[in-house]
């Protein structure tokens, strides 16, 4: 039995005694300190809604108009997009990503891997290796495209160099080479990432249980063994994390490509980013530049979701 | 394999440890060579006089040491047509990066601490929401931002690229604090909350003394990334407002005068010194909160 | 009434935690809430402080529905299973930053650290950050930080369950010391069964978001309301066995053995439910402390004791008694002995059982017939 009696309650317990309390409400202050993590939250909230997801949309949108110079609101169905897959600079592009993209990952993920079992070898003064193998990470990729950009110039670098030596017929003038410039792309690029390929390989080998490697060893197996079958796939969490980290940063390579060559010799060595941030600004191909950036997104979601899903399966199978 | 009782490189007969110790050093001196070797090129390229370099490759040591590229560089180098060296650029990048790194930093903090000690309905949500964008490559925004910044009346100024990078780095710094916020027990929050404490008062009297280790991992992440940042830089400022980064390219672009490759390994040098200090002497903290606050995948 | 939690439920999403709490503690009680993990008590007591929002129900501190009233508000501290000393700060910061945060000046505040340093044996510790403490140490300031907002309620969050097991048992006494001094009311979350028996005024046994029973530990431990109690309560959980009430010499329990023969024990003073069951099988639950060596008994078995005769299989002597497990039933029965009359393994003894303490439960609800 219940009584509501203005601002207070009224109770009825079974032996008959009835009591009476007060129903304070909070006050307003402490109203909005219960809502504060929301309202701390929405700046940001809205920055991404509004800045990023907001500018994806609008250029999907651009993306699917026939605009040339500046941006139109038409809608043209897929216009843009053919024109895109018929212009041969995107094309070149888009080959110069795959081969490009390859050969980074995987000698990164080599050359890396490498050094750290390398550095998995109680080396003295590991601290000093690991940080000049670091050091590129921290300069930006404007600076090691210049630098190597005058290191493989066959005018004042290696080549030049050699020659001055004595061995004048020597030659390594990829870099203005049309077919052979997209690898000097990748040498910088590799040069650049391997010390951190490396330092995250380290960590990972080092976590792995020690009990496994002795109990390999009690069973005889000799060290490259150990390493290849039991503390390779023991890192595979990390060997993935790092693929895609790479993947990702082949797909937004432009300053490297810009520093380095220019996307030349011509545009022997243009990429996705570079084509698109051309064509948008520069060449009346706006809606070509848009529908370019989106493939350059639907590039990168091809591989991101995938890990996603296999992160929240990993994690799923580890809480049970 | 870190394990006090066990060294697995202590295996094996003498000689084949003599062979294998021999490889891995020479691998790594090897590589050490290469890696350090542009550093050293541009170092050295810089002390030598035009005549000096004209008459050989980059590749090679100082007849003599001459000064006079690194008084012009600062002073009187030409840069896309304004002779007045690279200094302003610099200052650009200064002006640039200290603000945006500080309040980047600031908002990931409230960010994280908002997200992991004070959940609410959809806060992974929101978590996911805000750190997708970091996958999003740059050049689907040139434009939108151009537009906006014209709206506002902040193009072409170093506060509208402030702008551009805090809300471009929103994302990883909300995803450094969080993870690194996860690792402070939520009893202390509740602790704090029944002693009468508020939002901001536990921000500021109990989760800010404990953030030292996470703030310096990001203010070196947000400094490096946005000092060497080149897409956003040259596309959103021209001329005299440019950053270094967009500074070195105009610079060093392929010039019908004789190339002052002393004048440019100088500006080279000046453009990557901030972040290479940074790195040597703050590296180690760096590592340091990374692995505090275990920042994985 | 200090404290009264009515009709509580508590979601959260689709798992319902708590299945309707009804609970209240009078001044200066000492109410444990004790229970499996999972069985909701942290839940509760979350709530109770303001931690967290009931989906229904109202809890009552004083005389007020605090309901909607933030934690800060409702005249209660709280001691949680891992202190959360802020580890910033130093001790007397640790002890004043709630009164700081309200606005007590100065000197009152330094008036009540020293009243509660003294009182909890701190005041040495004072100036010491909380990573230079003892877990022992640590506990008391977290201790002295709740004395010090002289509340109407303390919540206590399983604070013994990081220390080791002497130190669990000094602190144990220490905050049954504090409590008398204090008179204070108390609602105490803990696991640990032996905590709650010998802190408590009154247990709220807790399993499934229920309270199963909700009353002193001597009754929660001889008169348990179901199977789960029984089993629950006790360093050693009550032995259970199937048997089929009937009428014989007085009311009986006859329990079958698998190989055929049956033992029939007498029940004593039967209640109306147990009356009402004649014929029905039931489960009987005999404590093993009331076992004892037929060899004790001198003369006639009274008519409240019952016999039986069984194998061992193991014994297990821990010091000061001998635990002796033996089938009777079909079932695994523990007997608690004195050492010097401990048998061996492997040997046919006879045990006389005190009738008096059984109790007899449905096999249906598992609830005890006359609860």
């Amino acid at each position: 039995m219940a009584t509501i009696d203005l601002g207070q309650i009224k109770r009825t317990y079974g032996a008959g005694r009835e009591t009476s309390y007060a129903r304070p409400k909070p006050s307003f202050g402490d109203r909005i300190q219960s809502w504060m993590p929301q309202i701390v939250m929405t700046p940001s909230i809205l920055a991404a809604m509004f800045f990023t997801y907001g500018f994806v949309l609008w250029t999907l949108y651009v993306s699917f108009t026939n605009s040339q110079m500046m941006p139109s609101y038409e809608f043209a169905g897929l216009i843009s997009y053919q024109k895109l897959w018929a212009n041969t600079r995107w094309q070149i592009a888009y080959t110069n990503f795959f081969l490009f993209g390859s050969f980074y990952v995987v000698i990164t993920t080599i050359i890396g891997l490498a050094l750290a079992i390398f550095m998995d070898q109680r080396i003295r003064a590991e601290a000093f290796f690991r940080s000049i193998l670091l050091y590129p990470m921290a300069i930006s990729f404007v600076v090691t495209g210049l630098v190597w950009r005058w290191l493989l110039n066959p005018d004042t670098g290696v080549e030049k160099m050699v020659q001055d030596l004595g061995w004048l017929g020597f030659q390594f003038d990829w870099i203005v080479d049309r077919d052979m410039a997209i690898y000097t792309v990748v040498f910088a690029g590799v040069w650049q990432a391997s010390g951190f390929v490396m330092v995250l390989f380290l960590a990972g080998i080092r976590s792995v249980d020690s009990n496994l490697v002795k109990a390999a060893q009690i069973d005889g197996a000799p060290m490259w063994m150990i390493y290849w079958r039991i503390i390779i796939p023991a890192i595979q969490p990390i060997l993935i994390a790092v693929l895609i980290i790479l993947v990702q940063n082949a797909l937004k390579t432009f300053e490297l490509v810009q520093a380095l060559t220019s996307g030349g010799p011509g545009i022997a060595t243009t990429v996705p980013a570079i084509f698109v941030f051309d064509v948008m600004y520069a060449r009346g191909q706006f809606g070509q530049g848009a529908a370019g950036a989106i493939m350059m997104l639907v590039m990168l979601l091809v591989f991101l979701i995938p890990y996603l899903v296999y992160l929240r399966m990993r994690r799923r199978r580890e809480a049970e | 394999m870190s394990d006090a009782g066990f060294d697995h490189t202590k295996l094996g007969t003498l000689q084949q440890r003599i062979f294998s110790r021999t490889v891995v050093y020479t691998v790594l001196i090897g590589f050490t060579i290469l890696y350090v070797l542009p550093l050293i090129v541009v170092t050295l390229t810089s002390f030598r006089s035009l005549e000096d370099i004209y008459t050989g490759s980059l590749i090679a040591f100082p007849r003599s040491f001459d000064f006079s590229a690194w008084g012009k560089v600062w002073s009187t180098g030409c840069v896309g047509g304004n002779c007045q060296g690279i200094s302003p650029y610099f200052i650009n990048s200064v002006e640039l990066v200290v603000p945006a790194t500080l309040i980047s930093t600031a908002i990931g903090a409230i960010n994280g601490y908002a997200l992991t000690k004070w959940r609410f309905k959809g806060s992974e949500f929101v978590f996911a929401f805000i750190l997708f964008g970091v996958f999003i490559p740059g050049q689907l925004m040139l434009l939108p931002w151009a537009w906006v910044l014209g709206k506002i009346g902040l193009s072409n100024s170093t506060w509208g690229l402030v702008m551009v990078h805090v809300i471009g780095g929103l994302g990883f710094v909300t995803l450094f604090c969080r993870n690194y916020y996860m690792s402070i027990p939520d009893e202390l929050i509740k602790a704090a909350r029944i002693d009468g404490a508020g939002f901001w008062t536990i921000f500021r009297r109990i989760v800010l003394p404990l953030s030292p280790p996470i703030l310096v991992v990001v203010v070196i992440w947000q400094f490096t990334h946005i000092w060497n940042e080149f897409l956003f830089a040259t596309t959103f400022t021209s001329g005299y407002n440019k950053p270094i980064t967009a500074a070195l390219i105009a610079m060093t672009a392929p010039q019908t005068d004789i190339r002052e490759y002393n004048v440019e390994s100088a500006a080279v040098i000046i453009a990557a010194l901030p972040t290479l200090l940074i790195y040597f002497f703050a590296g180690r903290y760096f590592m340091r909160g990374l692995t505090a606050g275990s920042v994985k995948g | 009434m200090s404290l009264e939690v009515s009709d509580l439920y508590k979601s959260f999403g689709p798992v319902e935690v708590l299945k309707g709490i009804n609970l209240e503690a009078e001044p200066g009680e000492f109410v444990v809430l004790v229970g499996p993990s999972g069985c909701g008590k942290s839940t509760l007591l979350a709530i109770i402080a303001g931690l967290e929002k009931a989906s229904q129900g109202d809890v009552v501190i004083g005389n007020r529905i605090v309901n909607e009233i933030h934690p800060k508000d409702r005249d209660i501290a709280m001691v949680f299973q891992n202190y959360a000393l802020y580890p910033t700060m130093t001790v007397r910061e640790n002890l004043t930053f709630g009164l700081q945060v309200r606005g007590i000046p100065k000197n009152e505040q330094q008036e009540a650290v020293r009243r509660v340093a003294e009182f909890l044996k701190i005041t040495e510790l004072l100036n010491r950050r909380p990573s230079q403490l003892s877990g022992g140490q640590r506990q008391r300031v977290a201790m002295g930080r709740a004395l010090v907002r002289n509340p109407i309620l303390f919540l206590f969050d399983e604070p013994l369950s990081n220390l080791d097991a002497k130190l669990r048992v000094e602190m144990r006494t220490e905050i049954k010391k504090l409590h008398q001094a204090l008179r204070t009311t108390v609602v105490y979350v803990t696991h640990d069964q032996i905590e709650a028996m010998t802190l408590a005024s009154r247990i709220a046994v807790m399993h499934g978001g229920q309270i199963q029973q909700y009353a002193d530990p001597q009754t929660t431990y001889e008169r348990p309301n179901n199977i789960f109690v029984a089993s629950f309560m006790g360093a050693l959980p009550m032995n259970l066995v199937k048997g089929t009430l009937m009428n014989g010499d007085g009311v009986q329990i006859r329990v079958d053995d698998p190989d055929g023969s049956s033992v029939d024990l007498p029940i004593p003073n039967p209640n109306d439910a147990i009356a009402r069951n004649i014929g029905r099988e039931v489960i009987l639950g005999i404590r093993s402390e009331h076992f004892d060596r037929r060899e004790h008994m001198t003369g006639d078995i009274p008519p409240h004791m019952g016999t039986i005769n069984c194998n061992v299989e193991v014994t297990e002597p821990t010091g000061a008694e001998t635990m002796v497990v033996f089938r009777f039933g079909d079932e695994e029965m523990v007997a608690r002995v004195e050492p010097d009359s401990a048998p061996g393994p492997g040997d046919k003894i006879g045990l006389t059982v005190d009738m008096r303490k059984a109790c007899i439960f449905d096999p249906a609800t598992e609830r005890r017939l006359g609860a």
